[in-house]
């Protein structure tokens, strides 16, 4: 049962760290909820048995960051369009060839 | 003398219900588009949806733009850069050109549609890249109804339908050309709904959307529309079911509205 613990908390927590640097921060809430379910776990049984409870602080450490990033860009991350320029550039080109197919169409209104 | 008089009142209501009232020159809508990963709406693009004057020299047409781009963020897992054009009579948005141009994670495709009404045929242009970078095209003619309008024109007509007088469970239908097939799009009115918008508190029509012979639309009424109940009837929120997932488009501004 620790080992399992010990096994989901570090990959949970881990997980949600790299997920919360990516613009997919949001779906870091899941690996953080794993994190912290089996930090407080490992803390509960390493108390329980009175054994270290290095690893189970090292895993809610790691949770804890997650969420601070979490709420950060939750908060104040801005979405952004990048690249606008050649999409403009696009946009003209386009509707110059536009109009020169339409002088070739009849429109009849 | 009663046929006659009976045929031009038909003709007449038929030019009053197809005028354009709802859409003007200098529109300017844009959306965020959200996208359902793992249960939780993520922003992943901005749609801009533009109307703006284009003059040839014979006539003055209305360019409906629609633009889909990734955010920043986002371009280095899936970068889209997505454009839809239709030229449009500004009186009763039968179109005229229609151009789709997309940029997606890499794949490339365009389609163009020139719309003949005198012999009812479509001079369809497709081309696509090829995995070695190179582009192939086909030309095709394709054979319509006179009603039959792309995807973009249907959008913006659907925004001209006389819904103040619709009772729920009304369904209009529409013909769309994509993809070089006619498809039937089913408009289900659904009720009225407040909600609450970047743009403000709207009181709404709620539509769904079903696209009838195609499985690009999943579910029965998952596909759904909000349109300000008001003259502009603009969209407010869309949330729609394709193949690859489900997601959200919710206005972020709206400006140069007609009405």
């Amino acid at each position: 049962m620790k080992k399992l613990f010990v096994i989901l908390g570090y990959i949970g927590s881990i997980f949600a760290l790299i997920l919360t640097a990516t613009p997919l921060f949001k779906i870091a809430v899941f690996p953080i909820l794993v994190g912290f379910v089996c930090g407080l776990g490992l803390l509960y049984l390493s108390k329980k048995t009175q054994q270290k409870t290095k690893t189970s602080l090292y895993i809610l450490l790691l949770t804890t960051i997650a969420i601070t990033v979490l709420v950060y860009k939750t908060v104040f991350y801005k979405a952004e369009v990048a690249d606008t320029e050649a999409q403009i550039i696009r946009e003209d080109q386009s509707e110059e060839d536009a109009i020169e197919l339409l002088e070739a169409i009849e429109i009849d209104e | 003398m009663k046929y006659v008089l009976t045929a031009i009142g038909l003709f007449c209501c038929t030019q009053l219900f197809s005028q354009n009232k709802s859409v003007g020159f200098g529109e300017k809508l844009v959306y965020t588009a959200a996208y359902n990963i793992s249960g939780l709406l993520t922003d992943v693009a901005e749609v801009n949806m533009e109307t703006s004057k284009i003059r040839t020299s014979k006539s003055t047409l209305m360019r409906i733009k629609c633009a889909a781009t990734t955010y920043s963020g986002f371009d280095g897992f899936f970068k889209i850069r997505d454009l839809y054009e239709s030229y449009v009579s500004p009186t009763t948005l039968k179109p005229y050109l229609y151009k789709r141009e997309i940029n997606e994670g890499g794949y490339y495709k365009f389609m163009q549609y020139k719309y003949s009404y005198k012999s009812n045929t479509v001079k369809s242009l497709k081309k696509k890249r090829r995995g070695d970078g190179s582009i192939w095209e086909e030309k095709k003619n394709i054979r319509f109804d006179k009603d039959t309008k792309d995807l973009v024109a249907t959008f913006y007509s659907i925004r001209n339908l006389e819904i103040d007088n619709a009772t729920v469970g009304d369904v209009s239908s529409f013909k769309v050309l994509f993809d070089n097939e006619v498809s039937t799009l089913l408009i289900t009115y659904l009720g009225k709904e407040t909600i609450s918008t970047k743009i403000g508190s709207k009181k709404c029509y709620k539509i769904s959307i079903n696209l009838k012979g195609s499985d690009i639309l999943k579910g029965n009424n998952a596909n759904l529309l909000w349109l300000t109940a008001d003259e502009n009837k603009i969209p407010v929120l869309a949330r729609f079911k394709i193949a690859v997932g489900s997601g959200e488009l919710k206005i972020k501004s709206a400006t140069g509205l007609k009405n």
